[in-house]
């Protein structure tokens, strides 16, 4: 074991990959001389060439696109758009192409394509550098999307994708980067559609997304001293999402709430809301709560864009609510 | 140039079996087999069967909405077609992707986006792949004028350039996008005018004379199997029909349609065949002939093909 | 795995029933098919039997009322099982064996539910799903748990809590606050009519006193003669049998209302009124007309019997023409009956008593004197054919004899 970054364990994931398969090539906007904005793909130039990691002009339906048509032809790309908010700019590929090519062609090909992402607030980065929209992604058919809220789980999720046939959407977040965690030296995999229990209890049960795991985890250690003991939940993938391990823990719980960065209107959580109450309503003490971000764009001023975003104790009051 | 009988021969039939295709679509179109619609590509013939005589093997090939019957030169059989076009299960898509989406992976054909011109870098990045692969493969993206002023074409063409990938964009410029006119949308006389725009060497062929496509397109791949990058070819044809079968036209001259039917390019190439002693009366009507007995079977099959059932609505969506 | 004994729809339209007596006790071992409780509808009374052997562990309270189909009573099957049953639950309190006597509340013997659960808007309870599956599990009534959870619905917790520690009596406030008895399902049924028919006739009492000396004689003579005829004759089977052909000189009187239309009934189905241990209930005789002194006499007592029994159907308490009330042995003089049914008269029959009389002949005479009473309703028709019909009953109770020529 090691403690690495979260940026570092994505970055080691994809050199142990690309070492391994010379079908994998990787290209993005300032990816390749210049190892990314976030750094992510720093190294890979120097170690595989030209030939593998090419930086491409702003162009996100060249960079999505062209992922698709490589992937057609039989590489293995794992393509960044450097903004998750930026991928909007090629949405018409992501859904429509992407991922129904496999699906409206016969089941003829693979999509062997994953696009990363980094997604989240970044302190005044504003409302079109912000986002969270993994429900968006979700109401494709066809896609899985991974967002992985720890080191350990970014490595692994990334292999995972990377070794997928299917196209993956990898939403990491801006403020995890610099996350520290342990990661084991050998080969692992975090497979797909599988949460993680983070911390265990027995009066609630809170799922969160992303960097919100974080909050959820101290919103847990507080509610601890006062006596209410909640489990949380990492699904790590929305699609495949796990609802069953979710579903054993509201049995246990009787009480669930859903933690998100993304704007609560359609987000993550009404999905995960409504397939609970319709599978676990008689184990429901309370009414299933959502906490996301306020139904607005993310704004500039950092006291409006801290406001905007779900805090921890939005999260320890909403559970004392439903007590 | 200089053609041998064979090859001759060959490009003549394969023009007639799209040209029959094409009819024969209009027919069962006509007669209710088909849901949704179809976009007949009748009298464009040339464009499609002239670039696709280039290609080798190792070439892939991303078609467009017209001229369905194009698939049926990267080696999808017209039974496939037609199964397709009548979504049953023994299509190419199994009933599941319809008149536009019939492809074959291990020809290279990988179909098209029902939201045109966005799947052009798609093509490109199967160029992409066919130049690491290094085997001399060359992506093919065929391309209406409409199409060609969506964003993603221009993202494709700048970095098919500035990557110098092995691709060939074939615009096949029929002058009507729906009901809109080329003249309304282009502000430069000709779209192969674009390509000095993206550094790629262009030329603009007569759409209506099958060797002059022919002849076109393989100038510009000399260029491109050199590796020296992408090429256009602006193909200028006619939209015989409606943009889809049922549109009765009314925003365009009756005139103007029967003056390009004068140019027809399956008549234009059986007098040139036979004015040059490749083909006669004799020759032309066996041709004729067998892809008609060749299309009638294939409707047969397609027509007694079961449906896709429900149980397998699933299926496809993830490997 | 306890087996639930359920509240059972034992008519057509019955959807609610009243929990009535148990016949078989809290702990009571039974067998399958025998009668464990009865229960009430709006009709009448209904035997319980056990759906399979067991010991008996009772979820439900005396005098409430259930839907159809949920559990009242669970059945244990070994001594083990039955033990984890009342750990679960709480020792209840003691339920009234039966609805009390008398209409009066009694103080004290009948506890009143305490009904702390919260509810919603239409008198929902307002409890969490996960409340509510625990509460059916254990056998809890929700009715009786107060809640604490979010809004102030009752919650998994609040289930157990009571269990824990079930509600007290309220001991102090007996004194000061009225004890609460809820209606049985037949009271409120007899409620209900009353109301009903006070509102809807326009109700007349007159009152006439008789001399019935010749009928007690002739009441003494045919009880003597008891075995020979076959029943013991009484008042209300004289009274029963002299209406038949009063009401046919006086149809007026034997009918009922259908918005403006008044029906002539063509027979006489008499209701005669049968007080019981809970209340009243007013079974009919059919075809009075048709029958001799002795069948109306055997028909009013087999009836009466059935009432008493609570084994009246409900084709027993319909289809009643006229209403006869012997209210003597209470005893009384005088009342203001209310009309039964879609009736149109009701007849009260005073307490026999000796008073003395001044004869005909201007000399004072000891004699059996009684009060009848009629309720009429002026809809149908007036006080010259009430006062009319009133004094054929008089002469014919003051000559019985003319009874042999009708």
């Amino acid at each position: 074991m090691k403690k690495i970054t979260y940026l570092k364990a994505l970055n080691d994931a994809l050199h142990e990959e690309m070492r391994q398969d010379d079908k994998i090539i990787v290209f993005g906007e300032d990816v390749a001389v210049d190892g990314g904005v976030f750094c992510v793909t720093k190294g890979l130039y120097e170690e595989f060439g030209a030939d593998r990691v090419m930086d491409t002009p702003v162009s996100e339906s060249a960079i999505v696109g062209g992922g698709l048509g490589a992937a057609l032809a039989g590489q293995r790309p794992v393509v960044e758009v450097m903004y998750t908010d930026f991928l909007l700019c090629a949405f018409n590929e992501v859904f429509h192409n992407v991922a129904k090519w496999r699906y409206l062609n016969g089941g003829q090909f693979e999509v062997p394509l994953v696009i990363r992402c980094a997604e989240g607030h970044s302190f005044g980065a504003g409302g079109e550098h912000s986002n969270c929209f993994a429900s968006l992604l979700m109401h494709a058919p066809g896609l899985k999307i991974a967002l992985p809220s720890n080191p350990y789980d970014a490595k692994g999720l990334l292999k995972t994708a990377i070794r997928e046939n299917n196209p993956v959407i990898f939403l990491e977040h801006k403020q995890l980067y610099q996350q520290k965690g342990e990661v084991p030296e050998e080969d692992y995999t975090v497979p797909f559609g599988q949460a993680n229990i983070c911390r265990e209890g027995s009066d609630v049960t809170i799922v969160a997304l992303s960097f919100m795991v974080g909050r959820a985890l101290e919103a847990a250690e507080q509610l601890h001293n006062m006596g209410i003991e909640a489990e949380v939940i990492d699904p790590r993938t929305v699609a495949p999402l796990d609802m069953d391990t979710i579903y054993a823990s509201v049995k246990k719980t009787k009480r669930l709430l859903v933690l998100e960065e993304g704007n609560l209107t359609c987000g993550v959580g009404a999905e995960i809301a409504s397939r609970a109450q319709a599978e676990v309503f008689d184990y429901l003490d309370a009414p299933v709560a959502r906490i996301a971000a306020l139904d607005v764009p993310v704004p500039y001023n950092l006291t409006l864009e801290a406001y905007a975003i779900p805090q921890t104790n939005q999260v320890v009051e909403a559970v004392q609510a439903m007590m | 140039m200089k053609y041998s009988k064979e090859f001759l021969m060959k490009l003549y039939t394969d023009l007639v079996r799209c040209r029959k295709i094409e009819e024969k679509m209009i027919e069962m179109y006509a007669a209710g087999k088909f849901p949704g619609h179809i976009h007949s590509g009748f009298g464009e013939e040339a464009v499609f069967t002239g670039a696709c005589a280039t290609m080798n093997p190792q070439d892939w090939m991303k078609q467009t909405h017209r001229s369905i019957s194009s698939t049926s030169l990267k080696g999808v059989s017209t039974k496939e077609i037609f199964a397709d076009c009548m979504g049953k299960k023994t299509g190419t898509s199994k009933g599941i992707g319809g008149v536009n989406h019939i492809t074959s992976r291990e020809n290279g054909l990988i179909g098209l986006s029902g939201s045109l011109g966005c799947d052009i870098s798609i093509a490109a990045g199967v160029a992409l792949a066919l130049k690491r692969e290094g085997k001399g493969g060359v992506s093919y993206a065929f391309f209406g004028d409409g199409a060609q002023n969506r964003g993603p074409f221009h993202e494709a063409a700048n970095l098919a350039a500035v990557w110098k990938l092995p691709m060939i964009f074939v615009c096949d410029n029929n002058k009507f996008a729906i009901t809109t006119p080329i003249e309304k949308t282009l502000p430069v006389p000709n779209i192969a005018d674009r390509a000095a725009a993206y550094g790629m060497p262009s030329r603009i062929a007569d759409g209506n004379d099958v060797l002059d496509v022919y002849e076109k397109v393989s100038e510009l791949m000399e260029y491109v199997r050199a590796g020296n990058g992408p090429a256009l070819i602006e193909c200028k044809t006619y939209r015989m029909r409606g943009h889809f079968e049922g549109d009765q036209v009314a925003y365009r001259s009756k005139e103007v349609t029967d003056a390009w039917a004068e140019k027809d390019c399956v008549e234009r190439m059986e007098r040139r065949l036979k004015e040059e002693g490749v083909l006669d009366d004799e020759t032309i009507a066996r041709i004729r002939a067998e892809i008609d007995q060749e299309l009638d079977e294939a409707e047969r099959f397609a027509e007694e093909s079961p449906e896709p059932t429900v149980d397998e609505i699933y299926d496809g969506l993830y490997a | 795995m306890a087996v639930n004994v359920v509240m059972p729809k034992a008519g057509l339209t019955m959807t609610h029933g009243t929990i009535g007596e148990w016949i078989k006790q809290e702990g009571d071992r039974v067998e399958k098919g025998e009668v464990i409780l009865n229960i009430e509808n709006e009709k009448t009374t209904i035997e319980v039997v056990s759906p399979h052997e067991g010991i008996l562990h009772i979820t439900s309270e005396a005098g409430e009322e259930y839907p159809i189909s949920e559990t009242i009573a669970l059945l244990a099957e070994s001594d083990e099982e039955y033990r984890a049953l009342c750990a679960a639950a709480a020792p209840k309190e003691e339920a009234p064996a039966a609805p009390a006597q008398s209409d009066a509340p009694a103080a004290g013997s009948a506890p009143a539910p305490a009904r702390p659960a919260p509810r919603m808007e239409g008198g929902r309870i307002k409890a969490s799903p996960n409340a509510r599956r625990v509460a059916h599990g254990l056998g809890v009534d929700l009715a009786l748990v107060a809640g604490t959870g979010p809004g102030g619905r009752i919650v998994e917790r609040d289930v157990h809590e009571f269990l824990k520690n079930p509600p007290a009596a309220p001991a102090a406030s007996v004194s000061r606050q009225p004890t609460r008895v809820p209606m049985t399902s037949m009271r409120r049924t007899i409620a209900r009519r009353m109301v009903e028919s006070l509102r809807d006739k326009a109700q007349v009492t007159a009152s006439v006193e008789i001399d019935v000396s010749e009928l007690v004689a002739l009441h003494d003579k045919l009880r003597a003669a008891a075995e020979v005829i076959g029943t013991k004759i009484t008042y209300t089977d004289l009274f029963a049998r002299m209406m038949v052909p009063v009401l046919k000189k006086h149809p007026y009187a034997n009918s009922g209302l259908e918005g403006d239309d008044i029906l002539l009934y063509p027979n006489l189905n008499l209701s005669i009124a049968v007080s019981v241990d809970n209340g009243l209930q007013v079974p009919v005789i059919r075809d009075v007309q048709d029958m001799s002194l002795v069948e109306v006499s055997q028909a009013i007592k087999g009836i009466s019997r059935k009432a008493r029994d609570g084994k009246l159907a409900a084709s027993d308490l319909e289809g009643g023409t006229f209403t006869i009330t012997n209210v003597g042995m209470f005893p009384i003089d005088f009342g203001t009956p209310i009309i039964n049914g879609n009736q149109s008269t009701i007849l009260g029959l005073g307490r026999i008593i000796k008073k003395p009389a001044v004869m005909e002949n201007g000399e004072i005479a000891v004699r059996s004197m009684m009060t009848i009473f009629l309720t009429f309703d002026h809809q149908v028709y007036d006080g010259a054919e009430a006062c009319g019909l009133m004094q054929d009953i008089k002469e014919l109770a003051e000559h019985p004899e003319r009874l042999l020529a009708q």
